[in-house]
């Protein structure tokens, strides 16, 4: 008896742990993803605006089919947003990022970023937008590589991570 | 004479202007709008002042509070979709159409460049001016305007102050034209050149008003070129334009009439005697062009016809009717 409870423990243990190291491996995984996303996501922004003075609602639409979620989500909230039309374009695409952030993998200083420009689209001329969407994709290139250099580093280690923590603190706990 | 009004489209297109203002502001604006001021045609808004709601009748500030530049913010965002970038063209002529229509003519700091205002920022006064159409507002006119015996519209020039309701008619005109009415008009096409998108009221290129079914419009287009590019290409059979004044409109007019299209234009003026004095329509006016002017005023509510002249400058009819 004693012997089938230890050994569901240490299962349950070395499970948990494993698991707990792969949902660290993805989030590693996942966030130069997103920012690949987010970087496609501008440049389709940029040229909608600068080609066809696309107002940004309609963008939204075409961002939010266009583009995997949750990244694509965010669009489509902030469209669901206005169309109540309680708040102005810009104030709707930050509360959607801000909310949508949450089920992706970015990190504050991403966030920071699309807050940025969330504040500064549609108030300026189609140049000074188009200028200010190529500072945060530059940013966003640079974040991307920074990302894509911790994945390598740190994507492989968690997976084994997990599973080498549960082993280890199922042989101490025998 | 009689009053042929058959209302006017009002309570769809007033949920378009509310919902242009912040969500604090809309119970007030709904109730001055429908109850306070009904008909009212303008609303001018100011920062720090109240917001001032004008109709025919009357002028009302709404003592709620005074306007703030972010409200005014607001009403600019909903008003371009939060894309001032796709209203660069509008920016620079200071003003822009909004779904149903309505206008809204805006003032701030003209930043410039080498060939003019470049565009206006910081915004500081919008004046929306509600686009009210009224569907028969040309029915009593429109037997002075037909020439039964060839059975075309006359040449017609309409003149009157600011308000008293030429683009009203100007638009009705167009409309029974376009449709055909009972005086035995049969449907004509109809070109409308809508330079400052007020006759159609043209929302991302659609009419938001009734202009009639066989209308094509040429929107934003500047007259004397809009005129030139219907005849060659839309072979209108009536032209309608508002607000002459320039040389160059003058001489697409005098195209339009040799190539047999009747036209059909209106132009600030008191009377006949003021447009004389004016240097382009005094040409327009002396060379016989038009057969017949519409003077208007507001003596019994906007578009009250006090004159209708012939080529000769004689009284046709003498009106008071609307």
């Amino acid at each position: 008896m004693n012997l089938v409870m230890k050994s569901a423990c240490a299962l349950i243990i070395v499970y948990s742990a494993t698991r707990i190291g792969l949902l660290i491996a993805d989030n590693y995984r996942q966030r130069p993803k997103q920012l690949r996303q987010l970087q496609f996501a501008l440049q389709l922004m940029e040229n909608e605006i600068s080609f066809a003075a696309t107002p940004l609602p309609e963008i939204w639409v075409k961002l939010s089919r266009r583009i995997k979620q949750p990244i694509g989500g965010i669009f489509a909230h902030a469209n669901q947003l206005l169309s109540q039309g309680l708040t102005t374009t810009s104030d709707a695409l930050s509360t959607a990022i801000q909310e949508g952030i949450k089920s992706t993998c970015l990190r504050s200083s991403d966030v920071e970023m699309l807050l940025t420009l969330a504040g500064s689209l549609g108030k300026g001329s189609r140049t000074e937008q188009v200028q200010c969407i190529r500072l945060v994709l530059a940013e966003l290139t640079v974040a991307e590589q920074e990302a894509e250099k911790e994945r390598q580093e740190n994507e492989k280690l968690w997976r084994y991570l997990g599973f080498l923590t549960g082993i280890s603190l199922v042989i101490v706990l025998l | 004479m009689p009053n042929q009004k058959n209302g006017t489209s009002a309570p769809t297109s007033l949920n378009t202007i509310v919902s242009l203002f912040p969500p604090a502001w809309r119970p007030a604006v709904y109730r001055v709008l429908n109850e306070t001021v009904p008909g009212c045609q303008e609303i001018r808004l100011r920062v720090n002042q109240y917001p001032l709601f004008i109709s025919a009748k009357k002028t009302f500030y709404c003592s709620r509070q005074r306007i703030s530049q972010e409200d005014l913010m607001f009403v600019m965002d909903a008003a371009c979709q939060g894309s001032l970038y796709a209203f660069e063209e509008e920016l620079r002529m200071g003003y822009l159409t909004v779904a149903g229509g309505h206008r809204i003519g805006f003032s701030g700091k003209a930043v410039l460049n080498q060939s003019g205002v470049e565009r206006i920022k910081n915004f500081n006064a919008l004046n929306i001016r509600i686009a009210c159409q009224v569907l028969g507002a040309a029915a009593g006119a429109m037997q002075y305007i037909f020439d039964r015996q060839q059975q075309r519209p006359f040449h017609t020039l309409i003149a009157s102050p600011p308000r008293a309701g030429k683009t009203t008619l100007l638009r009705d005109i167009a409309r029974s034209f376009s449709s055909g009415c009972q005086l035995g008009v049969r449907p004509f096409q109809v070109t409308i050149v809508d330079e400052r998108s007020e006759l159609a009221g043209c929302y991302q290129g659609i009419p938001q008003l009734d202009v009639g079914p066989n209308t094509d419009v040429l929107d934003g287009c500047p007259k004397a070129v809009g005129i030139m590019m219907a005849i060659r290409s839309l072979a209108p059979e009536v032209v309608i334009t508002d607000e002459i004044g320039n040389p160059q409109d003058v001489i697409a007019l005098q195209e339009a009439l040799n190539a047999g299209v009747a036209v059909i234009a209106s132009a600030h003026g008191r009377d006949i005697d003021d447009m004389l004095q004016r240097p382009v329509l005094k040409d327009l006016v002396q060379a016989g062009i038009f057969e017949r002017y519409l003077i208007l005023s507001t003596r019994r509510g906007p578009g009250t016809i006090e004159f209708i002249y012939d080529a000769n400058h004689r009284v046709v009819k003498r009106g008071d009717f609307q």
